[in-house]
């Protein structure tokens, strides 16, 4: 009984964690602003855990530089399945006005399986809210494969 | 017993929270202005590649297909995923095919779903049309002067026409041309329009310094065939004629005079020439002003080992020197050497002691000054500018700095052939 009470509250409460893969701070402000009191995606049970290992959603921001690639890659897999990847921004997605620099290892999808795409530069942050909540649907769907 | 805030709690547990309701309505709109989702449409756009150049995040790409017909299909896609939404696609286009909204929804699981497009089909240009355009499907044929009297009309399909009695060659159009699409060649006049991939934006025609390119909606030009292609040598014929003994004056109009006797065609005045306006061929002891191109700066004469260009302010010279006598009247025919006599050798007189007397400081924020009193407004310093922040007129004399858009690099002050500018 208690094992099905949490298992659907977790579906209902994801927790974020946030790398920077070097953003220029705008998408950073913006998931920030998510949370506060105006838009409050708290209120929709998101988190920002401070662990990797207590996340469920990754949200990355910034074209990925050759710095942070390696680091990137070793908080995604320190996240535990089943976990969703997040982008937010153009920046991860494309490397935006950063691609072709000689320190820009992006985008994100060339190293690991993004789920949902965040676009804008940086998006508002009910676009932000949006691509959460759509992320929380396939955390569900991801969850329901792995019992099975 | 105090409670504080006791009343304010209770009060928050009934009211409104001040946070806005997340509903999960994708009709919802940004602010006003806000640039969203872009919304490109294909039937305004011309395939000027415009929007590609500007775009910082290489967001806008295009396909081109051909059709059966022989025409172009263009693809044109837009990256959401790779674009800033700075809106420079939009203000460069001049035709408003490219549209912001105020749609921020864009979410998506797969990379297609962020990438707008929209195609069209570019119709080939019309090889043969029968008597519409005389003059325009023949821009090679074009620089004969032989065709005189001809009205050249503007072209209907919207591509530029070259008038070749007022053109000078000057490239001027081929450089400003968006799709690369004109070339121009200065030593052989010749002046080509490629069909295919000119879009007939007008660029050219606006660019054109002499108003040679006709573009729809101009009033058709008759071609004065003598006059202009004709006109210069003319005048050069009657001075070759010019009594042995006399002497070479400086011009007026500020540009150099070869003194023949003296030059040794060592081209070294052509290879300084910082408006490519001279021709020095030292196998047939030629010396050619391009007198449309020539800014008058001085940097020929300053650059001669011989001393055998004149500037206004020089001395008059003989014109057959003691020993060289012979030499440069054999020469005469074959070289149209623009040596003009003009008796009157104090042209600048009355200029000279009216400038110097103002002592011109630099300024202190790094931007450029200019010393009317050297200064001869021959535009290099605007043309190199790298921003556009000078504006000189060669016939107003005026000399004009845009304070807010210059960066102060300091270009100006380089090309600047006399040393006119101080920083």
């Amino acid at each position: 009984m208690f094992k099905k009470l949490i298992e659907e509250s977790t579906g209902k409460s994801p927790w974020l964690f946030h790398i920077n893969a070097g953003s220029c701070n705008g998408c950073d402000i913006e998931l920030v602003s998510v949370l506060t009191p105006r838009y409050d995606a708290e209120r929709l049970g998101f988190k920002l855990a401070g662990s990797p290992r207590h996340a469920d959603i990754v949200v990355v921001t910034g074209p990925i530089t050759q710095q942070s690639l390696p680091r990137v890659l070793r908080s995604i897999e320190q996240v535990p399945d089943p976990k969703c990847i997040v982008t937010m921004g153009s920046c991860p997605q494309s490397g935006n006005v950063f691609r072709g620099s000689y320190s820009v290892a992006g985008p994100l999808s060339k190293y690991v399986h993004v789920d949902v795409d965040v676009a804008g530069c940086t998006p508002k942050p009910e676009a932000v809210i949006d691509g959460l909540y759509l992320a929380t649907q396939i955390l569900q769907e991801k969850r329901k494969g792995m019992k099975k | 017993m105090d409670f504080p805030f006791i009343k304010e709690a209770l009060s928050q547990l009934f009211s409104k929270p001040s946070c806005q309701m997340y509903v999960p309505d994708k009709t919802k709109e940004g602010a006003p202005n806000y640039r969203g989702r872009i919304v490109f449409h294909p039937d305004k756009c011309i395939n000027c590649m415009m929007c590609e150049r500007v775009c910082s995040g290489n967001a806008i790409t295009h396909v081109i297909e051909k059709t059966p017909e022989g025409d172009d299909k263009v693809t044109r896609t837009f990256y959401l995923g790779s674009c800033t939404f700075c809106a420079t696609c939009m203000d460069f286009c001049g035709h408003g095919a490219i549209e912001f909204t105020r749609d921020y929804h864009m979410i998506a699981t797969k990379e297609e779903d962020l990438m707008v497009s929209g195609t069209f089909i570019k119709k080939a240009p019309v090889k043969k049309a029968p008597a519409a355009k005389p003059a325009a499907p023949a821009p090679a044929a074009a620089p004969a002067p032989a065709e005189g009297g001809k009205v050249i009309k503007p072209r209907d399909d919207g591509k530029p026409v070259q008038v070749p009695s007022k053109c000078v060659y000057c490239t001027i159009c081929a450089k400003k041309c968006p799709a690369g699409a004109l070339e121009v060649d200065r030593a052989n006049k010749t002046w080509k329009l490629d069909e295919d991939n000119c879009v007939g934006c007008g660029t050219c025609a606006e660019a054109c310094p002499k108003k040679a390119i006709l573009m729809p909606g101009d009033e058709p030009v008759t071609e004065a065939a003598p006059a202009a292609p004709a006109a210069a040598p003319a005048p050069k014929a009657e001075e070759k004629a010019a009594p042995a003994g006399a002497m070479i004056s400086p011009r007026e109009d500020g540009k150099p005079v070869q003194v023949p006797s003296k030059c040794v065609y060592c081209t070294i005045c052509a290879k300084k020439c910082p408006a490519g306006a001279l021709e020095v061929d030292r196998a047939n002891k030629t010396w050619t002003l391009d007198e449309d191109n020539c800014v008058g700066c001085g940097t020929c004469a300053e650059a001669c080992p011989k001393k055998a260009i004149l500037m206004p302010g020089d001395e008059p010279v003989p014109a057959d020197a003691p020993a060289a006598a012979p030499a440069p009247k054999a020469a005469a025919p074959a070289a149209p050497a623009p040596k003009k006599e003009e008796p009157a050798p104090a042209p600048k007189a009355e200029e000279k002691p009216a400038e110097p007397p103002k002592p011109v400081q630099p300024r202190d924020d790094g931007r450029p000054v200019q010393d009317p009193s050297k200064c001869i407004y021959c535009t290099i310093c605007a043309r190199k500018c790298p921003v556009g922040a000078l504006e000189v007129d060669r016939t107003a004399k005026t000399w004009k700095l845009d304070e807010d858009v210059c960066i102060g690099c300091g270009n100006c002050y380089e090309v600047c052939p006399k040393k006119a500018i101080l920083l």
